[in-house]
């Protein structure tokens, strides 16, 4: 445990002492104010339609806190692998891998460590862009108990994502490799049961259970659900596994 | 406290390193000594469990680095070709985060440090940042790091690469002081570095153990230099024939 946390100390450390945490976390911000932005203004057209036609009645948690969760989603699905793709490959370039392999640390103190290291990053972008629903419930009165529900659902998808990224940074040296090959996984994966309707059958129903949308969706709507959870969870596992299995057979290579 | 023992690396169809064997006593300083592309770094990446070998063993520390790697990792110091430094830390930084994964306890990491910059020299620059220092200051960062935490064996690849004359000369003392308690083994094509710092040699050539020897055994007759062309040519022409060297070389 106390190595795990030495690393992951020293991960937040190099992060949040060169520009990346910044660049990454001011990137985000941007990006979902925008996007915040444009919702509350379309929410606002609305608004103006709904008081010429009552039977309207556009909800705000419907109309502006859902969505804005699903474009972080799209957003965190771009800026996670920038953040992880430096992770371990960042390591074997340098060659201070060598000073990690050859300590009496094992694979999983490294892989806990790192993933630690990463989620502080990503937790502390989370908690700052959640300034924008905080807005809501301040001046306007959105159901609250489904805004924090989505949060934590959001929280969840950046776990699993983050892990994923973490275990495609081991495979490689290259960071350019890693970052790209972390966008194509998490694009492909998020996007996987488009084919499911014309494919059709048990094949169809697999897919649309491995798709992270199927699951955040319940959870964004502010129902928390075992089997969501569960989902997100084995995820994570499975990504730092991999990673684990990874450094692991290094030695014996 | 090192005994090595037929260790083989293959690369394909390269052999870095073919049926190595040899041994260095407790509390001694030994060179190995080779021309570039040897088989000495890969040689040191063996001992320190970092590559696997292809076949042959190797005992560091009394323990089998195949078998115990995790506990061969608890008892060495290992400082590789390239110092592995993280440019974005402090160098005080640096050596701290390596004291705790070497598993130093925490209320002594500050002491231990202390004493490494100490040792190797760095009290001006311990504040500065690791990518801002001259190729000289990584190479004893890197040293510190190595010895740091009192490991049993200290394993240095080219310790004194990167040096000037001056600082050269500071740290194969410091190399010398570690042989009182250590056991150290360096890798070097320096020659005059093996009789400054050594009491033995180990001469390796196309991965294979031609010499070994202490210092003033092999500088009886003749001078280091004539001994190592000698042996790596005698190498060279017997590539073809795989017959013991050491032993065609002593003759």
């Amino acid at each position: 445990m106390r190595n795990v946390l030495t690393i992951a100390g020293k991960e937040v450390r190099s992060t949040f002492v060169t520009p990346t945490a910044y660049v990454i976390i001011a990137g985000f911000l941007l990006l979902s104010g925008f996007f915040f932005f444009t919702l509350l203004q379309q929410f606002n057209g609305l608004l103006a339609q709904a008081a010429m036609m009552p039977e309207l009645s556009p909800n705000l948690n419907e109309w502006v806190v859902i969505p804005f969760f699903q474009t972080l989603e799209v957003v965190l699905i771009f800026l996670i692998p920038i953040l992880t793709m430096r992770a371990v490959a960042e390591e074997r370039r340098s060659g201070t891998f060598e000073l990690l392999a050859t300590s009496p640390i094992s694979a999983n103190d490294i892989v806990l460590g790192k993933y630690l290291g990463l989620l502080v990053t990503v937790f502390v972008m989370l908690a700052l862009s959640f300034s924008f629903p905080l807005i809501l419930i301040v001046f306007a009165d959105p159901e609250v108990l489904p805004i924090w529900v989505g949060f934590f659902g959001i929280l969840l998808f950046a776990a699993a994502f983050v892990s994923m990224g973490l275990a495609v940074s081991c495979f490689t040296r290259s960071q350019t490799v890693a970052g790209v090959l972390s966008l194509v996984l998490l694009l492909v994966f998020y996007v996987i049961d488009a084919p499911a309707e014309k494919i059709g059958g048990p094949f169809a129903d697999v897919l649309r259970y491995i798709a992270p949308s199927n699951h955040i969706e319940t959870l964004l709507k502010g129902v928390v659900t075992g089997t969501d959870i569960v989902y997100f969870i084995s995820l994570l596992l499975f990504g730092l596994f991999v990673a684990n299995r990874t450094l692991d057979a290094e030695n014996w290579r | 406290m090192i005994e090595v023992t037929e260790l083989t690396k293959q690369y394909g169809d390269v052999l870095a390193v073919d049926r190595l064997s040899f041994s260095v006593p407790d509390t001694s300083v030994v060179g190995l000594l080779g021309p570039n592309g040897a088989g000495k770094t890969t040689t040191m990446r063996m001992l320190t469990t970092f590559l696997a070998p292809s076949s042959g063993s190797a005992r560091v520390a009394g323990f089998d680095i195949r078998k115990d790697a995790a506990k061969v990792r608890a008892e060495i110091g290992y400082l590789p070709e390239t110092p592995p430094l993280y440019p974005e830390l402090r160098i005080e930084e640096y050596l701290s985060f390596v004291a705790r994964i070497k598993g130093v306890a925490s209320k002594r990491v500050a002491s231990v440090v202390d004493e490494a910059i100490e040792q190797c020299i760095l009290s001006d620059v311990r504040r500065q940042l690791c990518s801002q220092v001259s190729k000289g200051f990584r190479q004893r960062i890197g040293l510190a790091a190595a010895i740091l935490h009192k490991p049993r064996v200290i394993i240095l690849d080219e310790p004194t690469s990167g040096l000037d004359p001056a600082q050269i000369i500071e740290i194969r003392e410091v190399i010398r002081n570690l042989g009182s308690e250590h056991t150290v083994i360096l890798s070097t094509h320096i020659l005059p570095e093996v009789s400054e710092t050594c009491s033995s040699v180990i001469i390796i050539a196309n991965g294979e153990l031609v010499v070994e020897g202490t210092v003033s055994e092999l500088t009886e007759n003749q001078s280091l230099e004539e001994r190592f062309l000698e042996a790596v040519s005698a190498t060279k022409r017997q590539s073809a024939e795989p017959t013991s060297d050491a032993e065609a070389a002593d003759a």
